[in-house]
């Protein structure tokens, strides 16, 4: 009987929480990765880093309920990739002048830790050399 | 009958606990999960910054004024910044020492900040302060002082390499001076000198007189000097010219013409071609002793020589294979392997300061191309198409070319960064065209 009790405790408890914060699906996920890469997206300028190639860096961070900085964002590097401190100014600084972040606040247990990794843009493809006349 | 008791108060104890643990992953994986996303595209426009005109505390206004131009100049010209519009600007930097707002800067989306001033010492002499900063961290990132006395565009070219170089991570280019052959005249008289200048056309004069006419000039990586190649009565030849005090002597005493010099990046020997019997050999000559060592013995041209930055090879221009194209040699000679194999021909190979890439010339389809490829002759790049195009030399920094295109008017210089965006022409006395880029100039 006591197993029971002890049961039943631990589903009340877990039927209590998921009432307060609603689960989201696998769809909603994508769309705030999508709503949080946009934003970010427009904040990062690496045009400084524009002739470097194998740049990157990772930022951690973490938001309150209306979308503002709760911690000072976390950089560190990324494994196989030049981590530099202008890289890591760039990023830093696009993390913070994209708050406060615009995101479903149904969602927020989901958006609160935010991961992002910037890595240098790809140089252009190398352009195909013109043939000589037939 | 127990057993099957026992059994069944088992089962529903698991599933109760299989309940419990569905309930809990169903809230508990969000308050655990975290948005991850990978960023690599960016805002490819160039970073936004400010640089108010410099305080004048004792010293010349106009002055303070100038040295903010030059700065603002060099790293707009850079493609890698765009200056904000002063218009825009909401504070009015007063003072040198104190904070600046960076609200106020931060709404103008400036995301970095120049102050400075330009401050007359005790003992009469001027001296300039900046400071970077960056307005989103709320933070200074750099600081200097530099005595300001005659060559105040100096300073300011100084200013702006350690901005860009604090910003982008690489070597700025600003101080710097260019070397190129200025024509002028008409096209079937042309007067050729050798010209010298700033990386950003001021400060232009002459070095040459005009009276013969001159070729190919080369930067020493170590000293005021350069190389060139000048057609007197005599035969072509290959002459070392100190540029501060005019001393000119000719490199070697060889039978034949000398041509397409380029100095070893110690600065201790010149590599060269030879012209023997309508083929062309390369030459090294050791600056010290002038001992000379053939480097190549093919039988066909081999020339436009440039070392790598280690100094231990060599990559050239040859037509051994029955067209010009680019080889790579150890730099005591021998074992050259081909590494350019696109259709159409290849010359003016140029090893970057950084040892990345070789820039080169390349004819084909009736166009030529300023491009880059790797020194294995792999990743092939063109930057830029059309006619005529010819010459690349290398910013100090390997990430800026400049070279030199002639649409039937006349040459004129221009620069490109190895992305192949932010062509310019750069502003010189009349047409101009083989331009050389010096190293650094402290």
């Amino acid at each position: 009987m006591r197993q029971f009790a002890l049961c039943g405790t631990l589903l009340f408890v877990a039927t209590a929480a998921a009432a307060e914060t609603p689960a989201i699906s696998k769809a909603e996920m994508l769309k705030i990765n999508e709503a949080v890469y946009k934003q970010v997206n427009r904040c990062w300028s690496p045009a400084p880093l524009r002739t470097a190639v194998g740049v990157g860096v990772r930022v951690r961070f973490k938001l309150d309920p209306a979308g503002s900085l709760t911690t000072v964002p976390e950089p560190s590097p990324i494994s196989g990739l030049d981590y530099g401190e202008v890289a890591v100014a760039a990023a830093v600084r696009a993390v913070r002048q994209c708050a406060p972040y615009e995101l479903p606040a149904r969602a927020f247990e989901y958006w609160r830790n935010v991961e992002i990794k910037f890595v240098t843009p790809a140089p252009p493809p190398p352009d195909p050399a013109p043939d000589l006349p037939k | 009958m127990f057993l099957a008791i026992r059994l069944t108060k088992t089962a529903l104890w698991i599933a109760a606990m299989a309940a419990a643990i569905a309930a809990f992953a169903l809230v508990a994986a969000p308050a655990r999960a975290q948005v991850s996303i990978d960023i690599n595209q960016g805002n490819v426009q160039p970073l936004p910054i400010a640089i108010p005109d410099f305080l004048a505390n004792g010293g010349d206004p106009q002055l303070a004024r100038d040295i903010a131009g030059v700065i603002t100049a060099d790293l707009k010209n850079s493609g890698l910044f765009a200056p904000v519009d002063k218009k825009a600007f909401i504070e009015k930097i007063s003072s040198f020492d104190a904070p600046p707002r960076f609200g106020d800067w931060r709404i103008i989306n400036a995301q970095a900040l120049v102050t400075g001033q330009v401050v007359r010492g005790p003992d009469g002499r001027m001296s300039t302060q900046f400071r970077l900063w960056d307005v989103f961290q709320g933070n200074q990132l750099e600081g200097q002082q530099f005595v300001t006395d005659k060559n105040w565009r100096r300073v300011a070219h100084l200013i702006a390499d350690m901005i860009y170089e604090r910003l982008t991570g690489e070597k700025g280019y600003f101080d710097t001076r260019v070397v190129y052959v200025s024509e002028t005249g008409a096209k079937d008289k042309r007067v050729k000198r050798l010209a010298i200048m700033d990386q950003d056309g001021f400060n232009n004069r002459f070095i040459t007189s005009g009276s013969e006419l001159v070729l190919t000039p080369r930067f020493s990586p170590t000293s005021q000097e350069i190389t060139y190649m000048s057609f007197g009565n005599e035969d072509p030849r290959v002459y070392l010219l100190n540029i501060e005090t005019g001393q000119r002597e000719a490199v070697g005493n060889f039978p034949g013409m000398t041509f397409s010099p380029r100095f070893s990046p110690d600065g201790q020997k010149v590599a060269m071609s030879l012209e023997q019997g309508g083929n062309s050999s390369i030459y090294a000559m050791d600056l010290r002793s002038r001992a000379t060592t053939k480097l190549t013995d093919s039988g066909a041209i081999d020339t436009a020589p440039s070392y790598s930055p280690d100094g231990a090879r060599i990559v050239f221009e040859s037509d051994r294979g029955g067209n010009q194209q680019i080889y790579v040699m150890g730099a005591g000679g021998g074992g050259a392997q081909r590494i350019s194999f696109g259709e159409g021909r290849y010359s003016t190979p140029v090893w970057s300061p950084r040892g990345d890439l070789i820039a080169f010339t390349k004819q084909a389809g009736g166009q030529f191309s300023i491009g880059v490829m790797r020194p294995d002759g792999s990743g092939e790049r063109i930057l830029t198409s059309g006619f005529h195009n010819e010459g690349p030399t290398w910013a100090p920094n390997g990430r800026v070319l400049m070279f030199f295109r002639d649409t039937g008017g006349g040459p004129k210089i221009y620069s490109i960064d190895i992305t192949g965006r932010n062509e310019r022409q750069i502003p010189t006395q009349g047409f101009a065209s083989d331009p050389a880029w010096s190293p650094p100039l402290n």
